[in-house]
């Protein structure tokens, strides 16, 4: 078993963005996904997931709408909306830039200063 | 954009609570569910599955909790819960909210009131086009003292050189304050009118609302029979027609054209305060004529029957209009008569002028209701910290339950919001009730009080006064309970938690009170005895079952002769009317305003210009009329006529000054004619009660001959049946002549004291109020300090203490704190008292009778507010304070 990271303040959000943007997805699909996408390396808390979901809907980000899952049962569905696309690609982006900044920070030896 | 849907959402989580409750429920279950079932496929045995995915999911009720405040659902439930519950604990303690709200509705509303006064009077705008830049023009002789400054218009001529050589004004006008008859239709009535000059309406910048005012070209002889008219007059003499422009009317006899109509509210120069008005009996100007002097007139130095105003330049300050004013004054000062050389010019802002006696009143009552305001927020605040005592155990529960302190502050404001709610909208009602009442008293010397309403200003003010309420109450203890040590509060089982801080302020509060309220009341009984001292000040004549009115003659009576001839009629004719003891006539009457002032000559004394007496002109029954005594010699008889004789009248003070030791009988005195003295009368207050009268004489009527006189008659009749009488009898005599000002004695009397009594009344019931306020305050801070100290008490009593040292420990701390809050006030009122000289009569500020009566007053009811919880302490059982230690 690979090891398993707790997950940074704040990337939850973005996560679940991410997972939906591929398609839209009830909250233990969301959960699946995530687990999927990083390959079981991250730590969720399962029910942490909800006040996530519900504080995006309320920030308009995504919204829900009740459905039926696979297993025929009652699901409330959560899709990406037009400002949680536009939230999602600015956030990426900021993480990609703050994840090079460290990388390169990081790996940076005496040498190069 | 987020904003919206944020809104939306919480709106939607809101509205449908319910469901948006049982889907997040659902949901959380179906994960939970789903989540078992894969555990199930992944060979977890279906037993261990379910509670495994339990586990794994987390707490639920947190989840839950943190998934409703993630859609912020809790705000409004959490705050109509703890409103519910804020209405629900005062609902348990009725006689705290009760204590609080009224403390509150008095507070706000004394406040509101006398707020809506100083604004109507003080900061809402003159009616006239940008007040800021109107002033008087003055022209005072220094040493001609007794006459107030507002008496002092310039001469004539001084007026027109003012006029023609100032650069500061933009323009300049004369008028006058007069009365007249106005015949319209054949029907006389009397009028308030001002002859004016023809810049007065462009310097006041007031336009009428029909037809159009004076212009300079009617002020010349020969063009000044137009006239304006006020809209009070259009609505009550014209019946506001619209098509009274045109219409002829007769004022004094002499015709004039109404040529247009004033808007309502505009009636400058009458019931303006620096004039004499009282004599008119009005308070608004009814019609506006020109002056039009002649220019023999226009060039006269010794005569001035008007008042300027002006208007400044814009760039031109009062100092610099003052300097240059100075500077013409000094120029022509040498052409006045020698007796009024020296003149001074003196230029005054309008606005100070309009409310100047009354300012300093007002502003006294400004602080005194601040300090009212004061007293309830302190009183307010100790009645919150006094039920916070009982609250303790509540509150340490609470927090020991999990509540945040954020949650408690937001409690407690919640219920300090309702208190004050409930406070603001009773101080409201207060407010505007005792608005009306003081409309209904009227005094008058404030100027314009009618026009007090409550408005938005005022309605803004009685919330900041709510606000400052709401967070003084509110907050503190909010903040100083929720720091309460929750270990040590439950240790101790609550009762007897004393936080010192909290305990030396509610103190130092209660100190503050004390003393406060002894300012106040030792100012209101300052007040109170200048009022006694002036109902009992011997004003030298008897104003009960007096009826007096002003009849004013016109120019066909141009002679003394035909004055006289008119007047000996109306005496004659108004004595043989049933129910009319005696009548008589005067140019002015005691206390209903108007002076004239004289010089004299006196027999073996040198001429002395700089002593003015006090000049009446009166008809033979006056004294007796008026139950004024004569003391030596006999009062004028209608022998005392114009070819008689000349004879003079003088006062007690007169004689004694003049002829100390001797009679002043068949003296000779100069004044208007060679004149003998033959009698001596009591001193009167004329002018006003407060005043000790001048020197003063009287010259026969019959003699002098002059108008307008007032007709006094000692008569049980009601005032209203002689006045109509009296109106028959006149009309009678002469249709053109008006009957005006019918007023019995005791209204003369009762309007030279309303002022005071207006004041008095004002500051004791704020007084009143405030001692209200401190004894509930002390009330309730014995009651608190009762109940914490009943352990104490308790074992007092079980170790032999009587219910009498029970008593007396707790009168003692008591009185130690009103000690102290009164030797603190006694201090700050003996400090404060001088503030208040100028309002006083016949009472040094610091009169030590009554600091001291008012110190024991105060022990007195500060004890009584003090016995009750005493002996409440005294009832303690020592058995059950014991048993619940």
């Amino acid at each position: 078993m690979p090891d398993r990271l707790d997950l940074l303040q704040g990337t939850l959000d973005l996560l679940i963005l991410k997972a939906l943007s591929l398609s839209q997805l009830h909250g233990y699909g969301v959960l699946l996904r995530i687990q999927q996408i990083s390959s079981d390396r991250l730590e969720i808390q399962q029910g942490s997931l909800y006040p996530a979901l519900y504080r995006l809907e309320h920030q308009g980000l995504i919204a829900s709408e009740w459905g039926e899952s696979d297993n025929k049962r009652k699901a409330k569905y959560y899709r990406l909306t037009v400002a949680g696309r536009r939230q999602l690609r600015s956030e990426a982006e900021k993480w990609s830039q703050m994840a090079g900044l460290m990388a390169s920070i990081l790996s940076t030896t005496v040498e190069e200063i | 954009m987020t904003f919206f849907a944020r809104l939306r959402s919480w709106w939607r989580a809101t509205r449908h609570a319910a469901r948006t409750e049982s889907d997040m429920d659902a949901e959380l279950r179906a994960h939970i569910e789903t989540h078992t079932e894969s555990l199930i496929a992944s060979g977890v045995p279906p037993a261990q599955a379910h509670r495994r995915a339990e586990f794994e999911f987390g707490p639920l009720t947190n989840t839950m909790e943190a998934c409703r405040d993630a859609r912020a659902a809790n705000l409004l439930p959490s705050l109509l819960q703890d409103l519910a519950f804020g209405l629900r604990m005062l609902r348990k303690s009725p006689g705290f909210a009760a204590l609080s709200v009224v403390t509150l509705a008095l507070g706000i509303g004394t406040t509101t009131a006398v707020f809506s006064l100083v604004n109507g009077v003080l900061l809402r705008a003159l009616p006239y086009r940008d007040p800021g830049r109107l002033v008087y023009l003055f022209e005072p002789i220094p040493h001609i003292t007794g006459v107030p400054l507002e008496a002092w218009g310039p001469f004539n001529a001084d007026f027109y050189d003012y006029q023609a050589q100032s650069r500061s004004f933009t323009s300049l006008a004369l008028f006058t304050t007069d009365g007249g008859n106005l015949s319209i239709d054949g029907n006389a009535v009397h009028a308030n009118s001002s002859q004016v000059t023809g810049d007065f309406f462009q310097t006041l910048g007031v336009a009428p609302e029909l037809g159009r005012a004076l212009n300079p070209n009617d002020d010349r002889p020969g063009f000044e029979h137009v006239a304006v008219i006020s809209h009070a007059l259009w609505q009550s003499q014209f019946s506001a027609d619209p098509h009274v422009v045109g219409k002829e009317v007769l004022l004094n006899a002499e015709p004039c054209r109404i040529i247009g109509v004033m808007p309502a509210g505009f009636a400058f120069p009458h019931g303006t305060e620096s004039f004499e008005t009282a004599e008119a009996g009005g308070r608004s100007t009814q019609i506006w004529v020109p002056l039009a002097l002649s220019p023999k007139e226009k060039a006269d130095r010794g005569e001035g029957p008007g008042y300027a105003i002006g208007r400044l330049k814009p760039s031109v300050t009062v100092a610099r209009a003052q300097s240059e004013i100075s500077a013409i004054t000094n120029g022509f000062d040498k052409l006045h008569p020698p007796f009024f050389q020296g003149a001074k010019s003196v230029i005054r802002p309008f606005d100070l002028e309009v409310t100047g006696g009354s300012r300093r009143a007002l502003l006294i009552f400004m602080a005194a209701v601040f300090l009212v305001l004061l007293i309830a927020c302190g009183n307010i605040a100790s009645l919150v910290l006094a039920r916070m005592h009982g609250r303790n155990r509540e509150f340490s529960l609470r927090t020991a339950l999990g509540a945040s302190r954020v949650r408690l502050i937001r409690q407690l404001s919640t219920e300090s919001l309702c208190l004050a709610g409930a406070g603001g909208l009773f101080g409201v009602l207060a407010a505007s009730l005792t608005v009306r009442l003081l409309i209904h008293f009227h005094p008058t010397n404030i100027p314009r009080l009618e026009e007090t309403s409550i408005d938005l200003r005022v309605l803004l003010f009685a919330l900041g006064a709510c606000c400052a309420a709401v967070l003084l109450c509110g907050l503190f203890p909010a903040w100083s309970s929720s720091r309460v040590d929750i270990n040590e509060v439950l240790k101790r089982s609550g009762s007897r938690a004393v936080r010192r801080s909290a305990a030396g302020l509610h103190r130092g509060l209660m100190i503050g009170q004390i003393a406060l309220t002894f300012v106040l009341l030792a100012g209101s009984g300052l007040l109170i005895r200048s009022l006694l001292n002036l109902h009992a000040v011997d004003k030298g004549f008897r104003s009960s079952s007096t009826v007096s009115m002003s009849i004013g003659l016109d120019g066909r009576y141009n002679t003394p002769e035909r004055q006289v001839a008119f007047f000996r009629e109306v005496i004659e004719r108004t004595s043989k009317l049933p129910g009319v003891e005696t009548a008589s006539a005067s140019n002015h009457l005691p206390l209903g305003g108007g002076q004239s002032l004289g010089t004299v000559e006196v027999e073996g004394y040198p001429y002395d210009d700089k002593t003015l007496f006090e000049q009446r002109e009166i008809t033979p029954n006056y004294f007796a009329t008026l139950a004024i005594p004569v003391i030596e010699g006999r009062p004028f008889t209608d022998a005392d006529a114009i070819n008689a004789q000349p004879t003079i009248i003088i006062s007690r003070s007169f004689a004694r000054k003049y002829f100390p030791g001797q009679s002043a009988l068949g003296k000779k005195i100069h004044t208007t004619g060679h004149r003998i003295v033959v009698g001596v009368v009591g001193d009167v207050r004329q002018y006003s009660l407060e005043t000790t009268p001048p020197m003063q004489f009287y010259l026969p009527l019959w003699q002098t001959g002059d108008s307008p006189a007032k007709v006094v008659a000692r008569t049980n009749l009601p005032p209203d049946r002689l006045a109509s009488e009296m109106r028959i009898l006149v009309r009678n005599l002469d249709p053109a002549v008006a009957v005006a000002d019918v007023r019995t004695g005791s209204d003369l009397v009762a309007a030279a004291t309303a002022d005071r009594r207006f004041e008095t009344y004002l500051l004791t019931s704020f007084a009143g109020i405030a001692l209200f306020l401190s004894l509930v305050g002390l009330y309730a801070l014995m009651t608190y300090s009762v109940e914490q100290r009943t352990a104490e008490i308790g074992v007092r009593m079980a170790l032999g203490a009587q219910p009498r040292s029970v008593l007396r420990l707790i009168l003692r701390q008591g009185s130690t704190l009103a000690f102290a809050g009164i030797a603190l006030g006694f201090a700050c009122a003996w400090l404060a008292a001088r503030s208040i000289a100028s309002l006083l009569f016949q009472v040094k500020p610091t009169d030590a009778s009554t600091f001291f009566a008012v110190a024991v007053l105060f022990c007195a009811v500060a004890l009584a507010a003090c016995y009750l919880p005493a002996r409440r302490a005294t009832r303690v059982d020592p058995m059950i304070s014991l048993r619940t230690e």
